[in-house]
């Protein structure tokens, strides 16, 4: 057994998949929700023409969230040539369908309308619908504003949420698909570690969207060419890559950084925008400690000790620790000499 | 010893299903040349059982032709110290595999030589040997010790077990 083996079912353990039966009644509200919304908007005149799956289960990167709480992001989209002038309006139009819904406090946010679903005995989630208008050039424009924005706060923005899923999902910039699926995993393995060693608040600050386009432009692929996959020494050096990459120490005494991560795609805004200090520093110090502990790990000789530290101090307790060293297999002073093989 | 006498050995060979897969991309359906490697694996303390975790697959340095073999390159070697080291000098060199233009593969004089070669080399530091030929519709597998080479019954040893990277 290898530490690799310990990392691949941990992997297992925590993905998510938007098929999984574990979230099949959550899948099903969110259909029959959005055929109340379809509903809704041709009614007042601007009918919906496409809706799509956003965020982590677009990107295969959702993980079981250990608070319970399953987060749902739906596209909508309507014609330009049919929104209404003010993004507000559609906003209401949308939040009225969700408390005919008996939905508590639907709340319209800056970039979308955002509701909470709980019932006893059944899964809670958290929907999210960004509103956008579609042009005849296939641009994209979101509903920015909150309900009693003034005008200037208001807008349709431009925005390229399918481009950001074709940059994330993009196969070509990764040496291979081992590659690309070892990405995939350090933003599954990011996102809990996150969730775990980052509680309350400050959690919900360090977005994920914020982790994953960190990963991806800083990420250090360790797969050798005989094909071994070591998921920590990737881990590890894109750790380190990020680090360097996005902080900028701006006060040297009290030790206060400020991080910066540009969307790749329009509206290309710092994703972190007005919390860059808070969430800087607090980041920077946790992925500090992030990699001290697997210093920490890689200096332990026992596999058991190594899972037990990962498990104790970045993963919680998904992460697998097995029972029993392999202490009956036999250890050898050599490997054996091959003396040219041949054959016929 | 007789290459064909079919006998159980209270050993279990397990084999990692990648390794599997490797050989059935090299199967000579057609005209192709004849494939060969190492394979690389643990041993139990108390030799009851060899877990096979790994096969090295042809090096362009490698000598090969529709009938025969030579394992030349030193690629093999070196994946093979760098197995043994990191897995805490558990991973060692277990035998060889190679192809065979048949369904139901048989060895020749030359390979049950060369394995006899290959173990009174390593005799010193290995209990028993592996060896297979991969034939076009099954494989056929042996296990060279002091008692000579022995046909190992595939149904009683095939295990698939998980990959230890």
């Amino acid at each position: 057994m290898s530490l690799q083996t310990q990392f691949n079912k941990f992997n297992e353990t925590i993905s998510l998949s938007w098929q999984d039966d574990k979230i099949k009644n959550i899948r099903e509200k969110n259909d029959s929700i959005l055929e109340d919304i379809k509903e809704k908007f041709k009614e007042k005149g601007y009918p919906v023409v496409d809706s799509f799956k956003q965020g982590s289960y677009i990107t295969n990167t959702t993980i079981e969230p250990l608070d319970k709480e399953y987060d749902i992001d739906v596209g909508i989209v309507i014609d330009d040539g049919k929104a209404p002038e003010n993004p507000i309006d559609i906003k209401k139009t949308l939040r009225d369908v969700l408390l005919a819904r008996n939905f508590k406090e639907p709340k319209i946010k800056k970039p979308c309308v955002t509701a909470q679903y709980f019932k006893a005995g059944e899964k809670s989630f958290h929907l999210d619908y960004p509103i956008y208008k579609r042009n005849k050039f296939n641009t994209y424009y979101l509903a920015v504003g909150k309900e009693h924005s003034s005008s200037d706060d208001r807008k349709w923005e431009e925005s390229d949420p399918k481009g950001l899923i074709e940059w994330l999902n993009d196969k070509k910039s990764f040496t291979n698909d081992e590659a690309y699926q070892q990405y995939k995993r350090l933003i599954r393995y990011m996102k809990r570690w996150r969730d775990y060693c980052i509680t309350g608040t400050e959690r919900k600050k360090i977005y994920s969207i914020g982790l994953a386009i960190m990963i991806k432009e800083s990420f250090a692929m360790s797969i050798s060419s005989d094909g071994d996959i070591n998921d920590i020494v990737a881990l590890q050096n894109t750790v380190n890559n990020m680090k360097s990459k996005y902080f900028d120490c701006i006060d040297y005494e009290n030790t206060k950084y400020n991080v910066k991560v540009r969307l790749p795609v329009e509206p290309k805004r710092d994703v972190f925008d007005k919390h860059g200090l808070t969430v800087g520093t607090l980041l920077y110090n946790k992925l500090d400690k992030l990699l001290s502990n697997i210093d920490a790990v890689n200096k332990e000789d026992t596999l058991i000790k190594k899972c037990e530290l990962l498990k104790k101090n970045c993963f919680g307790d998904d992460f697998p620790v097995p029972d029993k060293e392999d202490n009956d297999i036999k250890t050898f002073k050599e490997a054996g000499y091959i003396s040219s093989p041949q054959g016929a | 010893m007789s290459a064909n006498k079919s006998i159980t050995p209270p050993i279990s060979i397990l084999v990692c299903e990648s390794v599997i897969n490797k050989f059935n991309l090299y199967k000579q359906y057609n005209n192709q040349n004849e494939a060969c490697g190492i394979l690389i694996g643990m041993h139990s303390i108390d030799e009851s059982k060899i877990s096979i975790t790994f096969a090295t697959e042809p090096d362009s340095n490698d000598k090969r032709s529709r009938c025969s073999f030579k394992i030349k390159s030193n690629k093999h070697n070196k994946t093979l110290q760098k197995r043994f080291s990191k897995s805490g000098n558990r991973e060692v060199y277990l035998g060889t595999w190679h192809t065979h233009p048949e369904d139901y593969p048989n060895p020749s004089k030359c390979d049950t030589d060369d394995w006899l070669k290959q173990y009174s080399i390593n005799r010193n530091l290995f209990e028993n040997m592996v060896f297979v030929i991969v034939g076009r519709k099954t494989n056929k597998w042996f296990l060279v010790s002091e008692n000579g080479i022995s046909a190992l019954d595939t149904n009683v040893i095939f295990n698939e077990i998980e990959e230890k990277v």
